[in-house]
């Protein structure tokens, strides 16, 4: 599991690194599919070996963002007698900001890939 | 959910909608909804009654959660419509020919409240609902005191003092707007911040 702790340099190295990258995790991980809440924590913290470990008020908020911005819509369903669950996915304008957002990530990883490689520790 | 978990996740989530007060209602309780059935899938997924206990011990705190969701969704209109009502009444009360001779203090005192209250509602509202707001109450308040003046037999207005009045109205137009524009520039809520 990820550490929390406040790094020696005094930056949170993993909540800033994680900030940038929750939104994009939570619109690649629905355009799998809708999923709920609560499975969007698990398999998200599944599929990143428990780096990104969300809270319920950290998720819900992150999604109705997303929501309002256009890019997730939601629907509540009732699966035979269980509890009604409010599942999310991609609307058209989300697989587009997906697909934008995966550019931007790669041209990211790449660039900065460029420039970490060069760092002498 | 057994009774006593269900007692815990009710009394949870009325604080939650107690901490939302004045949003949208149909968003407030959709909010709610979907926390309550959070609750019943994170207990369900619990296998011991630590594990049970450690689900609510995890929650976010109420106020923190219903802050991140204020800044998504805002306020009701309802809630902004009374808030600005509320204004425009200090805005008027803050007209000094209301007033006798030397109570100038009195309208004063209502200016600062309608300038704090503007600027309360630009800050919760956002810049449109405090443009809104400023713009009504510095109206009510031109309007007030040209009824006031035109209606009073006894007073004699020199243009400077009349200028002098527009200007320190618009006074609420600014503190309104430039208040929601300001909470846009700050740092709010940040849900991301236990990440």
């Amino acid at each position: 599991m990820a550490k929390k702790d406040k790094a020696t340099s005094g930056i949170e190295w993993t909540r800033e690194l994680k900030k940038g990258s929750l939104q994009v995790c939570l619109l690649a991980l629905l355009s799998q599919g809708r999923k709920y809440g609560f499975q969007i924590i698990k398999e998200l913290r599944e599929t990143t070996d428990g780096y990104i470990d969300l809270k319920e008020g950290t998720l819900y908020p992150a999604l109705h963002r997303l929501e309002k911005a256009g890019l997730l819509k939601s629907e509540w369903v009732t699966e035979g007698t269980g509890n009604p669950r409010k599942y999310y996915s991609l609307t058209l304008e989300g697989r587009k900001g997906l697909k934008e957002a995966l550019a931007e990530w790669n041209r990211m990883v790449e660039s900065c890939g460029n420039a970490i490689k060069e760092a002498k520790l | 959910m057994n009774d006593a978990e269900n007692n815990m996740a009710e009394l949870y989530l009325a604080r939650v909608k107690s901490a939302m007060f004045g949003m949208d209602k149909t968003a407030r309780d959709g909010i709610i909804s979907e926390l309550r059935s959070h609750i019943e899938d994170s207990l369900a997924d619990a296998p011991t009654q630590e594990a049970k206990e450690k689900v609510f011990a995890e929650l976010e705190e109420p106020r923190k959660l219903a802050r991140s969701y204020k800044a998504i969704y805002g306020y009701s209109r309802t809630f902004n419509t009374l808030l600005i009502i509320d204004c425009i009444a200090m805005a008027v009360l803050s007209v000094p020919l209301l007033y006798p001779v030397n109570w100038d203090i009195l309208a004063s005192l209502f200016f600062a409240f309608a300038v704090a209250e503007t600027g309360l509602v630009g800050y919760l509202g956002g810049d449109k609902v405090g443009l809104a707001a400023g713009v009504s109450t510095a109206t009510a308040r031109i309007l007030t005191f040209i009824i006031i003046y035109i209606l009073s037999d006894n007073y004699v207005l020199r243009a400077d003092d009349g200028l002098a009045f527009v200007i320190v109205s618009m006074v609420l137009v600014i503190v309104g707007y430039g208040m929601g524009k300001a909470k846009e520039k700050w740092p709010g809520s940040d849900e991301l911040a236990d990440l």
